[in-house]
């Protein structure tokens, strides 16, 4: 049997034995989830068209918060990477900034734009922002001085150096500052979605606890849970592997 | 002259440097520097290329002064440096212009097919020997057409078979294609091979002892008792 089947069976075991423990204690069945409804709650949620709604307005929101993070990551990357004295003055500022849980942005985020999108837009982008940042400027601090040299040799300008060396050459470590940008962004949207809650899967959470329906709950976890992972492995994984492969650096 | 330094003098810290070097370098001429590390061969290399700007005196090419790098002096480096993320063909063509495409495609077939690599067109640079990404170095260099190529030690990472391959290639190319060439060499024996000058360099300051002719024709039998005698002239003089 290979990893991956010996694998499926212990989920098979694990999720038999929980459904079993809560069904033949007696467990109050409504504080205690159990895998059958959880998957009973996953098809009722999908076919009434609430959790594709809900998915909806949160892939909309880490996509437009992503995209802003990742534009000003990498700007801001470029400018702690290319001068000093950006460096020496942002660059404690942004790893202070970036040990703050974004959520606390939530309240200052408040009262400049109001209970509205752009709120929590700003929490996504202040979560993301800087671990993009940090990553293009490692990732542009690890590319070989003599690329450098080869693009003065070519009679590149400081622009085209940019472009066809540096960016290329940090491509790696920017892809980790970005993977890693977005897994915050994803974790900061769902706190924001848990408070400011009108729409999204945050929402949808919040909803479950209001209805104390644990099944909803846990079935919401499972789906940001899910997308986080896939978004990780699937989407970023696979593209960090061919970079790689193509470098013969995997 | 193709190349001129002037009194050319540069610092790093009291015992390391060049200390007013002058040096003519003829058009189409193959001219190795040869000398023990801490001479300055490499400092030299880099102050024609443009990377570092003279203390004092004065680089020239063609009558004007150098003032930093530029592609009518390719600089090719000790390790190939070829970019990894970019094909074969595509390192070839890093100089060219992305189009037309069909002028690219044509003259990038043309050098690997110089540099013997035509059937490796679309491997990565980490698919390659060092000596075949070495002929990559030289592909993409040659691929801009410079007037001066300024060589620091490109062969020095290679097994002694590959060297002696790469020796009669470069020679072979240096013949067709008439450039200029400044070749940073430790190994006499290299120097002797390919060079028209051999000029011998001291550390301590960093100078020029002597410039010696090798006044042998090209193509050359490395293996020709001129070779071997030029070469222990030159080593005993040390």
């Amino acid at each position: 049997m290979n990893t991956a089947a010996k694998q499926l069976v212990a989920v098979v075991l694990l999720l038999g034995f929980w459904e079993a423990a809560v069904r033949l204690t007696g467990t109050a069945a409504h504080h205690y989830p159990v895998p059958s409804g959880i998957a009973l709650n996953m098809v009722r949620g999908f076919s009434s068209g609430d959790y594709a709604a809900a998915l909806a307005f949160s892939l909309a929101r880490i996509t437009a918060g992503f995209a802003i993070a990742a534009a000003a990551g990498i700007a801001l990357g470029l400018l702690l990477a290319s001068s000093r004295s950006a460096r020496e003055l942002l660059a404690p500022a942004a790893l202070g900034v970036q040990s703050l849980p974004s959520i606390c942005w939530l309240p200052l985020a408040v009262l400049w734009f109001g209970l509205s999108e752009r709120a929590v837009l700003f929490v996504v982008v202040m979560g993301s922002l800087f671990s993009v940042a940090l990553g293009v400027r490692d990732g542009l601090a690890q590319v070989p001085p003599i690329f450098r040299r080869v693009g003065q040799t070519f009679g590149l300008t400081h622009r085209q150096l940019i472009v066809r060396i540096l960016l290329p050459a940090a491509f790696p470590g920017i892809l980790t500052g970005l993977k890693q940008g977005f897994s915050f962004g994803w974790r900061s949207l769902m706190a924001g979605e848990l408070v400011y809650g009108s729409t999204g899967l945050g929402r949808s959470l919040l909803i479950g606890r209001q209805l104390s329906d644990v099944n909803q709950v846990c079935t919401v976890m499972v789906l940001i849970l899910a997308i986080g992972v896939a978004v990780d492995r699937v989407g970023f994984g696979i593209i960090e592997k061919r970079v790689l492969a193509r470098r013969g650096l995997a | 002259m193709k190349l001129s330094l002037e009194g050319v003098s540069k610092h790093f810290g009291p015992h390391a440097g060049l200390s007013g070097v002058d040096l003519e370098i003829r058009r189409g001429e193959f001219l190795s520097l040869v000398g023990p590390s801490g001479c300055g061969k490499t400092t030299l290399l880099h102050l024609v290329a443009g990377f570092e700007k003279p203390d004092a005196g004065r680089v020239r090419m063609d009558g004007r002064d150098v003032t930093g790098p530029g592609r009518d002096r390719l600089v090719i480096f000790q390790e190939p440096a070829l970019l990894p993320w970019l094909s074969v063909e595509d390192n070839a063509g890093f100089g060219l212009p992305t189009k037309p495409r069909a002028l690219r495609e044509e003259t990038i077939h043309l050098l690997l097919r110089l540099v013997h690599l035509e059937k490796f067109a679309d491997l990565m640079p980490h698919q390659l020997s060092g000596g075949m990404k070495q002929r990559v170095a030289l592909a993409r260099a040659l691929a801009v057409d410079p007037d001066v190529l300024l060589m620091d030690e490109p062969f020095a990472a290679l097994d002694p078979r590959t060297r002696e391959e790469l020796h009669h290639e470069l020679q072979r190319l240096w013949m067709g294609l008439h450039k200029t060439v400044l070749f940073v060499t430790h190994s006499v024996e290299e120097a002797v091979r390919l060079s028209d000058r051999v000029a011998v360099m001291a550390a301590g300051p960093g100078r020029i002892r002597r410039v010696i002719d090798v006044d042998l024709p090209h193509p050359r039998d490395f293996d020709s008792p001129e070779v071997a005698d030029l070469r222990r002239q030159i080593r005993e003089d040390r």
